[in-house]
């Protein structure tokens, strides 16, 4: 039986009125969403990337100026992720144009010699500033918002072993910082 | 498999939530096996950071865009849009439930009841039963050479194709019922000579009225297609004939 094209076209507009927006691109009310939703995570995830909540606040700015201009192919419900990603291929350039410079900030805002302050947190902290930025990064993701290991290798471009590698590493880190400090006690 | 120079890997998986229930199984099992390794358990499950709530961005504001305005079209009188929404919506059902419907104008008018609703009555036969009793007052029997011999007691059988020759009389005694033979003999037999000076002779119209004659037809037709069927449906009864409380005769079927 041939259904004629009215009926399509019923069909398909009742359905895309009725479908969830998560499943449909971004207009501009899913825009606005997304920045009430995710931009105080992401300015958190640029500030312990960067180390420098300038630095951050333009990084944000960036990453929700890209989501816009790319909001015709990007599907609402990945608009997280897309915006995590824009934001850490900018720290890791940011990183790259201030190597230097920015391991020494590091180590004098955030170095604390042999660790006398027990408070798990800034131990942590402390740990989190000695990673390389590509460690550091990956700890964020996984542990600030609760990436799986499939999901960082989708946001950062990584392989699978190279995330495993880079995350072990940063917990290895992170537990000899704690280790130590229970040492001391 | 778990072992000793592995287990550091399997226990960062763990930490961070990556091992299906099989190899969290198998971890614990060596866990078990091997406790010195539970502070080491312990202390990377500790080595998880927690979100920073105090670092807010602040002027969300400047990072949303524009809601186009939308446009709001005063209804001075909304009654009346209303009035003539609802106007559409009736005559749109009330035209598609017309088209669902077959077309009414070609459908031929009913004519088998017009036509007989003309034809004039008449006589009003009523299809007896097959064991009814009917009385014949006189009956022309072809002639014999033999004396007719006297009436048995018992009825003798007549042939069914004697009963052609009785044509309907009138007579004193009244005439009850006519079997279903009867009109079939009008039109096809002659009249048949009978002391009753009153016997009908076969009708004729004639030309004077054509239309009657055409009419008379087709009723005749009719009572004779219904013999056809009683006569179909008597088939291997008997009829008996009787005059009062006498019984003539059988017919055998």
């Amino acid at each position: 039986m041939r259904i004629p094209e009215s009926e399509i076209y019923f069909v398909a507009i009742v359905t895309f009125s009725f479908c969830p927006r998560s499943t449909v691109w971004m207009d501009v009310y899913t825009y606005n969403n997304c920045v009430h939703q995710w931009t105080d995570a992401l300015f958190r995830f640029a500030c312990k990337c960067t180390g420098n909540e300038e630095d951050a606040r333009d990084i944000v700015q960036n990453s929700f100026v890209v989501l816009w201009e790319k909001r015709d192919a990007v599907f609402a419900e990945k608009a997280k992720a897309f915006l995590f990603q824009v934001a850490y291929r900018q720290s890791v350039d940011h990183y790259r144009k201030k190597k230097g410079l920015v391991g020494e900030e590091h180590a004098a805002q955030h170095h604390t010699g042999p660790d006398r302050n027990h408070d798990l947190k800034k131990v942590l902290d402390d740990a989190l500033s000695r990673l390389d930025d590509q460690s550091r990064a990956l700890v964020l993701l996984k542990d600030y918002e609760g990436y799986k290991y499939e999901e960082i290798e989708q946001i950062t471009g990584l392989s699978d072993a190279q995330v495993r590698v880079y995350l072990h590493r940063a917990r290895k880190v992170l537990k000899s910082f704690i280790v130590r400090v229970d040492n001391l006690i | 498999m778990v072992n000793l120079e592995n287990y550091e890997e399997y226990l960062i998986l763990y930490a961070d939530g990556e091992l299906d229930e099989a190899a969290e199984t198998v971890l614990m099992a060596f866990i078990a096996e091997h406790p010195e390794l539970k502070g080491e358990l312990a202390a990377y499950e500790a080595a998880h950071l927690e979100p920073d709530e105090s670092l807010v961005f602040g002027a969300k504001e400047s990072l949303l865009r524009p809601v186009p305005a939308r446009k709001v079209i005063p209804l001075k009188s909304w009654w009346a849009y209303g009035a003539a929404a609802g106007l559409l919506v009736l005559l749109g059902v009330r035209l598609a439930r017309f088209t669902d419907r077959p077309a009414l104008s070609g459908q031929p008018a009913i004519a088998s009841n017009a036509a007989a609703a003309h034809r004039p009555v008449i006589q009003q036969v009523t299809v007896a039963p097959v064991t009814v009793v009917v009385n014949v007052v006189q009956v022309q029997l072809p002639p014999k050479t033999t004396p007719m011999p006297k009436r048995e007691a018992t009825p003798r059988t007549v042939p069914a194709s004697e009963i052609a020759a009785i044509a309907p009389v009138s007579s004193p005694l009244a005439v009850e019922t006519m079997t279903p033979a009867l009109p079939e003999a009008v039109m096809s037999t002659p009249p048949l000579a009978t002391n009753d000076q009153k016997t009908s002779s076969p009708i004729t119209f004639g030309a004077e009225r054509p239309e009657i004659l055409t009419a008379l037809k087709d009723a005749a037709n009719e009572r004779i297609e219904q013999v056809r069927k009683i006569r179909k449906a008597i088939k291997g009864a008997d009829i008996a004939v009787s005059l009062g409380q006498t019984e003539l005769f059988t017919l055998h079927f």
